[in-house]
């Protein structure tokens, strides 16, 4: 039965796209546009949605997740710059967050601060293609810095999550 | 959701069928206390981050000596463009017009006009060239020299300098 | 299948769906869905579709242009800088408009208007344009209000210390000579724009005629549709920005490589800052330092202790005057001349410390080495 999915599991998804989109809007109101001299430069909030996903539905709904929200972002925002920032930020994270889940020595933490700390690696090569010049690579050990923060928080916030969806598909189901 | 035989489909009883509460899916297995993984991870990230720093911190110091360019032009045309860092030597360049003669002193740190047969002599006065957009211009020998920058940032903490 | 549910699904699940044929748990099974050729074509075409609606629309924005320019221009170095929709446009116009500029103010030029000026007498007097005869009466005013130590008429002198030529000491007697030609009072002014000049007299707009090009050319730029302008005529600068602070650094007379403050202009208000001082244009001889700007009751370079004068103001003729005249009287008249005639100023003196008007107060920064002391 590898690879199938139950309604619940789709409508899950969706939900959690939902919350992926709010996260982004938040942290674009938390963050004014010009702490880093860098355009589109995100915190990665929308990651919490993302990690939820892996471990709830599955990698590939993660995958959608992570690739929906960024251009659904820019369905919303009209901005390209922004959204090809978060959409390596968000592959670079979910590749990684895949790769460490499957590790039987990292615990959720682990996968979480991995995954932030690559979503500031995604956003630097977004950067690298979008400015064409090397200057913005100084920006990179601050950014991998901060996210490794804000992953350890992110998988802080996720378990409850997580373990609340479980509760509820439980009794749904019931 | 019951199924022809009678027995419950979904995971909750599945449970009570004493079989997986969760279908083998493509999960990553549940793990929420901190495990010594975590330690590697952490160790890997900050790492990288020293990498990271030691690098761009060896790029600035590079890019702070190649980034400036010294253009001079005669006439409006360019006869020298080159990198200051090109100068490790100080190097003198002379330049004869119909005018007279003038002598450029290029260094890697600094450019300065060193002698001119122009009256006034404003281009010596002007001093040492050595941010970009310094310039030093000589009227009588329709010379003028001056850094630019070779595109890399740099930020300008004035617009404008009066004289 | 319900159309509706289809479409949800398509949205949130393009996962791959193998089709079963077994019921063990409630399959999704929609016809659009990724497994089928078309459900995969409708979602790659909506991807596609979001992306080129979006890029569209954030590409319909204006587009704002930035343009440099450094001419020769004015025996100096001249750059028009200037940001906005029209930036180009403006910046294009300005440079040939300052060869215009250039042919009316030019002594050199037999052509320009302060040639015939000079060439005028009482019986044969000459029509100036509405903007050189401005600039000429204010000349005539500022004389007036220092009582000569501000005389356009100082050109002779120029010439026999051989700025820009020859620079040497002259003789005594050939600078007693000299000084018998010049008197402000001998260039008359009368109705309709027209003037003439005793004999022997020669005016030089030279220490206005940057500051009101600037002012002129300034009016022409902020004539496009712009958002920034910046004009750097030899040092003589006049600067505007609608919507963001300009900083205007003021070169140390000690060390001309160096700034000895920065000023900070606000948004959306225009004003010109023009330095005077002996630091560029000088030679030396015997170890002594002459600069460029003469005292025309002595007929030689003034003495004074001030370094650097600058004279910060909306009107550029006036500012540029005012720069000479502070540099000449020395710090303690200038400053009682600032104070009398509410003039903004940053005077550089003697011993390292920056003389400023109070109502700068806040708006301008000393470099390292330089310490500030508010008057007035």
């Amino acid at each position: 039965m590898r690879g199938s999915r139950t309604a619940y599991d789709i409508a899950k998804t969706a939900m959690l796209l939902a919350l992926a989109l709010v996260l982004s809007i938040l942290e674009a109101w938390l963050l004014p546009r010009g702490i880093l001299p860098i355009p589109g430069f995100k915190l990665g909030l929308a990651n919490i949605a993302i990690l939820v996903t892996l471990y709830s539905v599955g990698r590939k709904e993660a995958l959608m997740v992570a690739l929906l929200r960024s251009l659904l972002l820019l369905a919303f925002g009209g901005n390209i710059v922004g959204c090809i920032f978060s959409l390596m930020g968000g592959l670079a994270a979910w590749g990684t967050m895949c790769l460490l889940s499957d590790m039987k020595k990292v615990s959720i933490f682990g996968v979480s601060i991995g995954g932030a700390a690559s979503h500031g690696v995604g956003q630097i090569v977004a950067a690298l293609l979008v400015t064409r010049t090397l200057y913005v690579v100084v920006y990179l050990p601050y950014l991998v810095l901060a996210g490794s923060f804000a992953g350890a928080l992110i998988a802080y916030l996720t378990i409850p999550v997580v373990k609340a969806l479980d509760h509820i598909g439980n009794e749904m189901i019931q | 959701m019951r199924r022809k035989d009678g027995q419950s489909n979904t995971s909750a009883s599945a449970g009570a069928r004493g079989g997986k509460t969760r279908p083998d899916r493509d999960l990553p297995a549940r793990r929420f206390r901190f495990l010594p993984g975590d330690a590697v991870v952490i160790g890997a990230v900050a790492v990288v981050c020293v990498i990271l720093l030691l690098v761009t911190w060896i790029y600035g110091k590079s890019v702070e000596n190649r980034g400036r360019v010294v253009r001079i032009t005669q006439d409006g045309n360019v006869i020298l463009e080159r990198n200051m860092a090109d100068f490790s030597e100080p190097t003198e360049y002379r330049i004869t017009s119909d005018s007279g003669e003038m002598v450029i002193l290029l260094s890697s740190d600094k450019v300065y006009v060193k002698d001119s047969s122009c009256p006034d002599k404003i281009c010596m006065h002007v001093g040492e060239l050595k941010k970009s957009g310094d310039g030093a211009v000589c009227l009588p020998n329709r010379v003028v020299v001056q850094i630019v920058s070779s595109g890399t940032e740099e930020d300008q903490e004035v617009d404008v300098v009066a004289k | 299948m319900n159309w509706k549910k289809n479409w949800m699904m398509t949205m949130t699940s393009v996962t791959w769906t193998r089709k079963r044929h077994s019921h063990n748990e409630l399959l999704v099974k929609p016809v659009l869905s990724i497994s089928h050729r078309r459900g995969r074509a409708f979602a790659v075409s909506c991807i596609l579709a979001f992306t080129m609606l979006c890029g569209l629309v954030s590409g319909c924005r204006p587009k704002t242009e930035k343009e440099t320019r450094t001419i020769l221009a004015l025996d100096t170095y001249v750059t028009i800088t200037a940001e906005g929709r029209d930036a180009i446009k403006a910046v294009a116009d300005a440079s040939s408009y300052i060869m215009e500029m250039e042919e009316k103010f030019s002594r050199k030029k037999k052509e320009s208007e302060i040639s015939k000026l000079n060439a005028s007498s009482e019986s044969a007097p000459v029509e100036l344009s509405p903007e050189t005869y401005a600039v000429l009466e204010t000349a005539i005013l500022y004389s007036e209000k220092t009582q000569g130590l501000f005389d356009p008429t100082i050109a002779p002198v120029m010439d026999l210390w051989g700025f820009g030529t020859d620079p040497h000491v002259p003789e005594g007697k050939e600078i007693e000579k000299t000084l018998e030609q010049v008197d402000y009072r001998k260039v008359h002014l009368i109705s309709g724009n027209r003037a003439y000049v005793d004999e022997g007299t020669q005016v030089d707009l030279g220490g206005a005629a940057k500051g009101a090009i600037a002012a002129e050319l300034m009016k022409r730029v902020r004539g496009y549709s712009v958002t920034k302008v910046i004009l750097d005529l030899g040092g003589n600068v006049c600067a505007w920005s609608k919507s963001g602070t300009l900083n205007i650094g003021i070169v140390s007379p000690s060390e001309p490589s160096d700034l000895c403050c920065i000023y900070t202009l606000s948004k959306d208000r225009e004003m010109s800052v023009i330095t005077s001082g002996a630091y560029e244009r000088y030679f030396e001889e015997a170890g002594v330092r002459y600069g460029h700007i003469m005292d025309p009751e002595t007929g030689r370079p003034v003495k004074t202790d001030i370094l650097s004068a600058t004279v910060i103001g909306q009107d550029g003729t006036v500012g540029d005057i005012l720069s000479t005249v502070l540099f000449a009287y020395g710090s303690e008249r200038a400053r009682d001349f600032a104070i009398a005639e509410g003039i903004d100023c940053i005077l550089c003196v003697d011993n390292g410390t920056l003389w400023v008007s109070s109502s700068l107060k806040g708006k301008v920064d000393a470099q390292k080495g330089w310490t500030i002391e508010y008057f007035g």
